[in-house]
């Protein structure tokens, strides 16, 4: 037999139901907030939760509480979770998250030292943050046991990876509280921010370099990654960075340069790599060999001595020669332009530097020299030249959008036919993972 | 008039000699053009030998290549007996040094020239095992796991196999590099402890215990994608491959129809009748199994049940099963090897998933050996100390496994052996062959009265093993004819074996034919 708190936990319950949206309307807010502590404590949210409302009146009749039923509302969101469908804690979240923003960082604040339970829902909840404070925030839900609960990584995972930020100072709290956190945290955090290809991505993973070897580890495996996917996001200073890895003792950290460095197609640690053909470590021998091939496109055995006289060669030219060649390139007189793009084709040192410059006159070329610069460019063989390629292809002369599209063939390995529009080639690339 | 009669005397016979000297010096104008004529179709005729010499060099080359590529030696007739080509003969030598790489002389014989050309061949092999813990499309390795390296072969590096029993942590030997060589045999990448796959590589980062930690290289393809959490530990090279990582093919071996075995509970027997198949192995609870190696068997299924036991010896030679349908070794059953030999056990698996899983490992304890299932998925068991290599299109690692590389399981079991030409050269042919006057194989075979084999034919069989310096100080292993040796190349010959040898024999097949390499 129901007993009076029943019925009356019931009857709040039913007119809220009953009256669903129009209850939690505007205008009626205030009454039903005037009764939401009687109904919270009468476990009006449980009685709520059991009723048929659909989600959306559900979040709004549970909105409508007020802030003396937030953490009621937390409670059932966290510990009721398995006993919810997907749609209750749907209505429970946007319930919670339908109050001020302080209110509901207070009320996850308070978590930090709670269950692990209450705080992987409470990483749930953290979303769209953007405040150093709420990165703060972010890393004291996860904790600092070595190893944190499996939901509360996975939920903290998702928090970072959901970052709105274009704030500097929230990298920046991000790489700070990364470099503090346990290694799992540490892991989960660089996952998360791994996928995302922002400016601020780099620097954070630069930052992380400066971490214990394993995250500098990580960070230099994510930089290499994100390098080969988008090559206009390699700056001198990074590479200065990863290159200065190449002098450490660490093997695993020395491999996972050599490796960073191949993907960004980068010579300017030349040297340095051949000297590392001459390791006692086997591994730091493949992984250098790999990366001189991958940075220069040249097939050469592992023979140091083939590779000095190269790179004496080559430098000899950039002291000597490019100078000249450059200001040729660039002085828009297609009879000095054109020997220039011949010898500019035959170097393999620094090639993206002189892509980038190919590049630049290619978008402003007469056809001639607009196909010459493709071909340069086809035989420089350097990812950062796409961005041009791919404005080439909507040229109006047939010639270079021939040469553009041969060239784009040849330096992503993709064959669209030879009228594929700009567009076709952006989405292929952008499946491909090449932007 | 008289005056005048004398001089028309004076002058007769003068338009005759004029007439001889003109025929005369005509007639020496022609022979000289013919002569130089002659001369010059002699000269295009040489030239042209000297060509059809080279291209026969040239075919016989090609046809050295083709032999050894088919199991043969490399020899296509002999400096007696060439083989007939086209318009010439032409014969081959090959001579392997101390890596296993091939050196195959070939001479062109045309009527007025020879030429001898030189061609390097350096022999690959592609071991099975070789690939060490590999997923073709995926592999993922298990938080925790330990991946260890053993190299056993390597007599300064010998280790008690009894130390490798059971769960061995952290078995790494210090200081241990991967080698090139392993029994004479140049293998076509560094061999050493490794992991990887084309496709998804996925190590996770703790288990229950302790962080993982891989001693090795990552052998990956170049759409490989490399995922290490953080934590875990590669210790190796991780840079990807040019090309995609190629994976042995296997080969169904044609071995003569035995019926299937069934053990029940409590019957042991021993398999030691080598080259059959066996249609259904299955051995029930408390059975054992025994093969006794040398042993190699093709099965459709081979079923381990709970509480049995297979059992391999490989103390006279490695097992090597083949197996086209489905493996199955049950929870609690058990596959021991009593060398602890993991180049003693080469489990083959040929079939894919379509039907039914092909490989499911449920055993417990330790396994020694090589498991090569390339079109099948496979789990690995929980709490199994594997010492060897597995291989299949997917592996799953599970959390905390102990695993150890042995280089044993680099070997020519199963595996696939590519010749590949590095370089050729032209050679000077000896003083003996360069001359048509003294050599002469259209002659001889005129004589006898028979035709030249063509090269297809006249693949040419071992009689005599030369082991031998040749002039550069290096060695050499002549395997062919007897006689058949180029005796310009050799400095020292080291060891003669001849087919009447006791070494030759046991070396022989039950036919008295030689087993090639």
């Amino acid at each position: 037999m129901p007993t009076p708190p029943d019925l009356t936990r019931r009857a709040l319950c039913a007119a809220l139901a009953l009256l669903g949206p129009v209850a939690v309307a505007e205008p009626a807010r205030p009454c039903v907030a005037q009764f939401a502590p009687a109904i919270v404590a009468l476990e009006g949210v449980e009685e709520l939760l059991r009723s048929d409302l659909d989600r959306s009146a559900l979040s709004r009749a549970l909105s409508a509480l007020g802030e003396a039923a937030l953490p009621e509302l937390f409670r059932a969101f966290s510990e009721r979770a398995p006993d919810l469908t997907a749609g209750d804690r749907g209505a429970l979240a946007g319930a919670l998250r339908s109050h001020s923003r302080e209110r509901v960082l207070a009320l996850l604040a308070d978590q930090v030292e709670a269950s692990p339970q209450r705080r992987s829902s409470a990483l749930e909840l953290l979303t769209e943050w953007s405040t150093p404070s709420e990165v703060e925030l972010l890393f004291d839900l996860a904790g600092t046991a070595e190893r944190p609960d499996a939901r509360v990584l996975e939920h903290f995972e998702r928090a970072v990876a959901g970052l709105h930020a274009e704030r500097s100072e929230a990298w920046l709290a991000l790489s700070r509280a990364t470099l503090r956190a346990p290694l799992l945290v540490q892991d989960r955090a660089l996952r998360a921010v791994r996928p995302t290809r922002a400016p601020h991505t780099a620097k954070f993973l630069d930052a992380l370099l400066n971490g214990p070897d394993l995250l500098a580890q990580g960070a230099l495996r994510a930089i290499g990654d994100l390098w080969a996917s988008d090559p206009h996001l390699i700056q001198d200073d990074h590479l200065a960075r990863v290159a200065e890895r190449l002098e450490r003792p660490s093997v695993p950290q020395c491999g996972a340069a050599l490796v960073a460095l191949g993907q960004a197609q980068d010579t300017t640690a030349a040297a340095r790599m051949i000297e590392l053909l001459e390791s006692d470590t086997p591994s730091l021998t493949r992984d250098a060999l790999w990366a001189l091939r991958a940075s220069t496109q040249m097939q050469i055995d592992a023979t140091p001595a083939l590779w000095r006289h190269w790179h004496k060669s080559s430098l000899a030219w950039w002291e000597q020669r490019s100078k000249t060649a450059l200001e040729d390139l660039e002085s828009g007189e297609p009879a000095r332009i054109e020997p220039a793009l011949r010898e500019i084709a035959a170097q393999r040192l620094q090639r993206r530097e002189l892509a980038l410059r190919v590049s630049r006159v290619l978008e402003q070329a007469p056809v001639r020299v607009a196909v010459l610069c493709c071909a340069t460019l086809s035989q420089l063989r350097c990812s950062i030249a796409i961005p041009s390629l791919l404005m080439s292809i909507e040229d109006p002369v047939s010639q270079v959008r021939a040469a553009a599209c041969a060239t784009l063939q040849s330096l992503t390995g993709l064959d669209l036919g030879p009228d594929a529009p700009a567009r076709d080639w952006r989405d292929a690339l952008s499946a491909a993972d090449l932007h | 008039m008289k005056t005048k009669n004398t001089s028309r005397q004076d002058t007769e016979g003068s338009a005759l000699l004029a007439a001889l000297l003109v025929v005369m010096t005509v007639g020496a104008l022609s022979a000289t053009a013919i002569q130089m004529q002659v001369s010059s179709l002699r000269q295009q005729e040489t030239a042209n030998d000297r060509k059809r010499a080279f291209y026969l060099a040239e075919a016989g080359l090609s046809e050295a290549l083709l032999s050894l590529r088919d199991g043969g030696l490399g020899q296509v007739g002999t400096k007696a007996m060439p083989a007939g080509f086209g318009e010439g003969y032409v014969f081959t030598s090959a001579v392997e040094d101390a890596y296993g790489n091939f050196i195959v002389h070939s001479t062109g014989i045309a009527p007025r020239a020879r030429h001898r050309l030189g061609l390097s061949i350096e022999r690959q092999v592609l071991s099975p095992g070789s690939l060490g813990f590999f997923g073709d499309e995926a592999l993922t390795v298990g938080g925790g796991t330990q991946l260890s390296y053993v190299d056993s072969v390597r007599a300064d590096e010998k280790l008690d196999r009894e130390s490798l029993a059971g769960a061995v942590v952290g078995l790494v030997i210090p200081g241990a590099t991967p080698t090139e060589e392993y029994n004479g045999t140049v293998y076509p990448e560094n061999v050493g402890p490794r992991f990887g796959g084309n496709g998804t590589i996925d190590v996770e980062n703790v288990g229950s215990g302790a962080y993982t930690n891989l001693q090795a290289d990552v052998v990956r393809g170049p759409a490989a994608v490399l995922d290490i959490q953080l934590g875990a530990t590669v210790s190796g090279a991780t840079a990807a491959q040019a090309e995609a990582v190629v994976m042995p093919k296997l080969n169904w071996p044609a071995f003569a129809l035995l019926g299937s075995v069934n053990l029940t509970t409590g019957i042991s027997e021993a398999l030691t009748t080598t080259e059959n198949h066996y249609p259904n192995v299955t051995v029930s609870g408390g059975a054992v199994l025994r093969i006794v190696g040398p042993f190699r068997a093709s099965m459709d299924t081979l079923t381990i049940a709970t509480g049995a036991t297979l059992e391999i010896d490989s103390s006279a030679g490695p097992v090597e099963l083949h197996v086209s349908d489905s493996v199955n070794f049950a929870g609690g059953s058990s596959v021991t090897n009593v060398t602890l030999d993991a180049g003693g056990l080469h489990l083959l698996v040929h079939g894919d998933d379509s039907v039914a899983p092909a490989v499911q490992l449920r055993m417990t304890g330790t396994f020694h050996g090589v498991l090569y299932a390339p079109l099948a998925a496979v789990a690995l068991p929980r709490g199994l100390a594997w010492t060897g290599s597995a291989v299949a299109r997917t592996l799953d690692i599970p959390r905390d496994s102990t695993l150890i590389f042995d280089s044993a399981v680099i070997s020519e079991v199963a595996a696939q052996i590519f010749y590949i030409p590095i370089s050729w050269n032209l050679l000077a042919a000896p003083k003996d062959i360069a001359n048509p006057m003294a050599y002469n194989p259209e002659a001889t075979y005129a004589g006898l009265g028979i035709t030249a084999a063509t090269p297809a034919i006249a693949w040419q069989p071992v009689e005599q093993v030369i082991k031998y310096e040749g002039h550069d100080e290096k060695e050499y292993v002549y395997r062919g004819v007897t006689g058949g040796i180029d005796v310009d190349l050799v400095a020292t010959t080291l060891e003669t074996i001849n087919a009447i040898d006791p070494r030759f024999i046991d070396e022989a097949e039950p036919d008295g034919v030689f087993v090639q390499r």
